[in-house]
């Protein structure tokens, strides 16, 4: 690591607690003051990064279901072309006919209308086929051989832009800020919106304003912090039930997606958001789980959307997982840890309906160890959206070590 | 109840300690300030017997899937068991031919299992050690040579030894012994590269953060050393770090090297290694280091470094930060350098500087200056309230996400040790929801209601004066005190329990308590 990176590094994030911390608490939300980007910035989208934990397989969420190269590695998993259980079409990459998997037919409606875009074989260039390790390095942000980068990825992205973001401007829907946020001062977890609160509720929220009574920064920010729960909850009680007609499915994607989209019509001020979606560890009888998993998949990102109405027109999604799968099924009817798999990306300014990067190739010699080559590195999908949607002007502050090579895959230059 | 501002010793204490118990300041008071801080300054080595005894009961759960022989690979099969913590003291060789076989015949669960047992060892002796200023000294030294978990596999599987053999012993030690502890710890040699250094091109990663983050600090740096000569022995330049670099290449581990000279096992042991060791060091801050060779260039620049009085200045006010504040009071800073530098060979020269800090005048009693980090709260929150802690698998991460776990800070500068760090709405809001949450997370032990006695339980006034009192030592201000009586004196609050009402007595108690601790007063030290 070089002395003037982590200097840098080091006086941003010291930068960006004071901003995101003291500094957003002093110009956070209050009851009656709404948020709204100031003049002259650069409009920024509300990002939300879905990671699918624990190594989703890029070959069946999207199959090259025509090759033989596909069918020969997976002779009892692979999907088909034809049947009652068909793969959806998608198109082409360097000539290689891609489909979607059945139990999508919602991400398959968004892809045609142009909304949704696919990268294939992205993922982390590493050699580690650890879940642990390889999430850990996705959250960050980083590769093989650059292991000492401060914070997460939009940790770093919110500081090298200098962002103010008021209290719920940075939210994980989980119980813990994601690393990816870490970093950042003002993060915030929220797994539900609706239990947005001081364990306990009023009474204890009440009591703890009080002995915060004071005048100096720290019962300040107690304080600020108990406005911010109550601007919460005033608020949620007058919000209308979901809009766009619902259509969320009944798994945890979709409770995280339903609770992300209350919080961003709070009117907050809601920029970066992420979102997790465990469960595709698929070792054994892929097809026993990875169907209902899809579905739930399709239909929470198809809702999130039509709920999202009123601010697709600022909305970018993207998904990521840590590696995919091995490219030959095992013994158990499943798939062990691999390499490459792919990424979504959904949203308005997202020139969709096409897949993106380069296939690799599934026959012996094309292959990683055994495993599909990362062609595409995650970084660069995530660097052009923040460069095209967040208004991101020093790549190079987010992911150092990565030239900006831009796919194409969002509108604009 | 009228409560007396908090005593010399609750101040003192707090400052020095994860929350002064009463025990604690009846010790304080019995030997005198002086007698306690000698007490403390020089423990047994290891464990205190009660923290050891209670190290040896502990168990936590794992549980993993198996997986099934495939490629050559043997797997592993499925696990589901209940284990003491048993990679405490597992040897580093051991752990290391363990972190070789993950993914192949050792499920990763196991590595981070080893992670998981020393996170609770520390909370437990934080908690309970009757040695405190060991304990604080540990955590002020683990984030001064801060390790990442995340970095390397290797380095985080030997943070168990860095930990206990590396830093424990030396916590109150002499500097320049513990900075060579480190340079020949398996787990920072692989954290910071210096393992992997050649001698055709060392890696300048080590010497770098040995110069600026472990030694001279960032303020002597000179930058890349045009302007060096002229002021030779005010700090150093980029040559410098370079010239470390080679002086420290060699110092490496067994770890498998396989090259024509030299074949070595993989244990993770320290070796001195010639084949990767570069004699090109010449002058280091003044001094020819040509003149020595192979790991006498190393010894040599490192005692260079110890004993620079740079680094009594920039390590003695960072120890000061922790333990007084943003801004340490410029009289106890100028004692701790003296002491520092007069004693730099002595072997309990951190003891020294302590003591010189902590007794030799009166700045350790005045009131708190220091917002306490959320770890620090936490583990205060279990102290002053007699609440047992035990291994719990996950409440480990608890502070992480607020940058506050342990050993898992990214980079080699550690935690930021400045009150603004820990100012924002997602500490607030975490903390109190943690200590509102923790007292009923199995593992963590309590009973509030044998913890006090009969008479507290009398009246409003005697309840909440009691257990401000024991957690705080002294009042809350006049708003807080009527926020925590009118609370408690509600129709179904804490008294109607007391009298046998329809209130639960324990979640009553624990409530208040939780509530107590997220009052500003408990929030600083």
């Amino acid at each position: 690591m070089t002395l003037s990176r982590r200097h840098f590094l080091t006086a941003a994030s010291v930068g960006a607690i004071a901003a995101g911390g003291v500094v957003a608490a002093r110009l956070g939300p209050r009851v009656h003051g709404v948020f709204a980007p100031k003049a002259g910035d650069a409009p920024r989208d509300i990002l939300v990064s879905v990671f699918l934990r624990f190594g989703c397989d890029g070959l069946t969420m999207v199959p090259p279901a025509d090759s033989a190269d596909y069918h020969d590695s997976r002779p009892t998993i692979a999907l088909k072309t034809s049947g009652p259980k068909a793969a959806l079409p998608l198109g082409t990459l360097g000539g290689v006919p891609f489909f979607l998997h059945p139990n999508a037919p919602e991400l398959k409606g968004l892809y045609d209308a142009g909304r949704l875009a696919v990268v294939h074989a992205a993922g982390l260039p590493t050699e580690s086929r650890s879940h642990f390790i390889s999430q850990d390095k996705m959250d960050r942000g980083v590769t093989d051989g650059e292991p000492l980068l401060q914070g997460g990825w939009l940790a770093r992205h919110i500081q090298a832009r200098n962002l103010s973001l008021p209290g719920l401007g940075a939210v994980s829907c989980a119980p813990a800020i994601d690393v990816a946020l870490q970093g950042y001062g003002g993060a915030m977890a929220v797994p539900d919106i609706k239990i947005f609160n001081i364990v306990g509720g009023d009474a204890n929220r009440q009591v703890i304003n009080r002995l915060n009574t004071g005048t100096d920064m720290l019962t300040a920010v107690a304080r600020e912090t108990v406005t911010t729960i109550e601007t919460v909850q005033a608020r949620l009680a007058t919000l209308s039930p979901e809009t766009g007609g619902g259509g969320y499915g009944t798994g945890p994607l979709s409770a995280s997606l339903k609770s992300l989209a209350a919080t961003i019509k709070l009117d907050l001020g809601l920029e970066v958001a992420t979102v997790d979606y465990g469960g595709w560890d698929h070792h054994v009888d892929l097809n026993a789980q990875f169907p209902s998993q899809t579905q739930e998949l399709s239909q929470a990102l198809y809702a999130f959307w039509n709920d999202m109405h009123a601010y697709q027109d600022r909305l970018t999604i993207v998904t990521m997982t840590e590696f995919g799968r091995r490219v030959k099924e095992n013994a158990n009817g499943g798939v062990d840890h691999g390499a490459a798999s792919f990424m979504f990306a959904l949203g308005h300014h997202i020139n969709g309906g096409r897949l993106y990067g380069q296939w690799p190739g599934l026959k012996a010699g094309d292959l990683h160890a055994g495993d599909l080559a990362v062609t595409t590195d995650y970084r660069q999908v995530l660097q052009e959206i923040l460069v095209k949607c967040r208004g991101e002007i020093t790549p190079q502050a987010v992911f150092p070590t990565l030239p900006y090579k831009p796919l194409g895959l969002v509108v604009g230059t | 109840m009228t409560l007396s501002a908090p005593s010399f010793e609750t101040l003192a204490l707090n400052r020095v300690t994860f929350g002064a118990r009463g025990d604690d300041i009846i010790r304080a008071r019995n030997l005198g300030w002086s007698g306690w801080v000698d007490e403390q300054l020089h423990p047994p080595a290891g464990d205190d017997p009660a923290v050891a005894r209670r190290l040896a009961v502990q168990t936590m759960h794992i549980k993993y899937i198996g997986q099934a022989p495939n490629d050559g690979a043997p797997g592993w099969p499925d696990l589901d068991q209940v284990r003491p913590l048993n990679f405490l003291n597992a040897d580093v060789a051991t752990l290391w031919d363990m972190t070789r076989k993950v993914q192949y015949s050792i499920a990763g669960n196991e590595l981070m299992r080893i992670i998981q047992e020393l996170k609770a060892a520390t909370w437990i002796r934080n908690a309970h050690a009757a040695y405190q200023l060991r304990e604080f000294m540990t955590d002020f030294w683990n984030n001064h040579f801060n390790i990442g978990q995340q970095a390397d596999t290797f380095a985080a599987a030997a943070l168990p030894d860095f930990d206990q053999n590396v830093i424990r012993p030396r916590a109150l030690g002499n500097f320049r012994d513990l900075l060579g502890a480190v340079a020949t710890s398996p787990a920072m040699l692989r954290y910071l590269n210096n393992a992997e250094s050649e001698a055709t091109h060392p890696n300048e990663n080590y010497a770098r953060e040995i110069l600026e983050l472990h030694t001279m600090g960032r303020q002597s740096y000179l930058g890349i050393g045009e302007n060096a000569p002229a002021i030779k022995g005010a700090g150093f330049s980029d040559q410098d770090v370079i010239t470390l670099s080679h002086a420290l290449s060699g110092w490496t581990l067994e770890q498998g090297q396989d090259g024509t000279t030299v074949k070595l096992p993989f244990t993770g042991k320290f070796v001195f290694n010639p084949a990767q060791h570069s004699d090109a060091a010449g002058m280091f801050m003044g001094v020819d280091l040509s003149t020595l060779h192979g790991i006498a260039q190393g010894e040599r620049a490192l005692d260079m470094a110890a004993y620079h009085p740079a680094t009594a200045d920039f390590v003695c006010a960072k120890l000061c930060r922790r333990i007084f504040g943003d801004t340490p009071p410029r009289a106890a800073m100028a004692r701790a350098r003296t002491a520092w530098l007069a004693n730099r060979e002595q072997p309990d020269q951190i003891a020294r500087v302590m003591r010189a800090v902590l007794v030799d005048g009166p700045e350790i009693g005045q009131p708190p200056s220091k917002v306490r980090r959320p770890y620090e709260r936490l583990i205060a929150f279990f102290r002053t309230t007699g609440m047992e802690v035990s291994a719990i698998e996950n409440a480990y991460t608890a502070c992480a996400p607020l940058g506050d776990g342990l050993f898992v800070w990214p980079t080699p500068d550690g935690r930021p040790d400045v009150d603004a760090q820990w100012l924002s709405i997602p500490v607030n809001f975490f903390v109190w929801n943690m200590m509102l949450i923790f007292p009923f997370v199995p593992g963590i032990r309590t009973d509030l209601a044998l913890e006090m006695p009969a008479e507290a339980a009398a009246s409003a006034d005697s309840l909440v004066g009691y257990w401000v009192g024991r957690m705080v030592g002294g009042p809350l201000r006049a708003e807080g005190m009527a926020a925590l009586l009118d609370d408690v004196a509600a129709p179904t609050g804490a008294m109607n329990a007391m009298k046998g009402g329809i209130t639960d007595k324990e979640f009553a108690l624990r409530r208040l308590v939780a509530l107590i601790a997220a009052s500003p007063e408990f929030a600083m030290r």
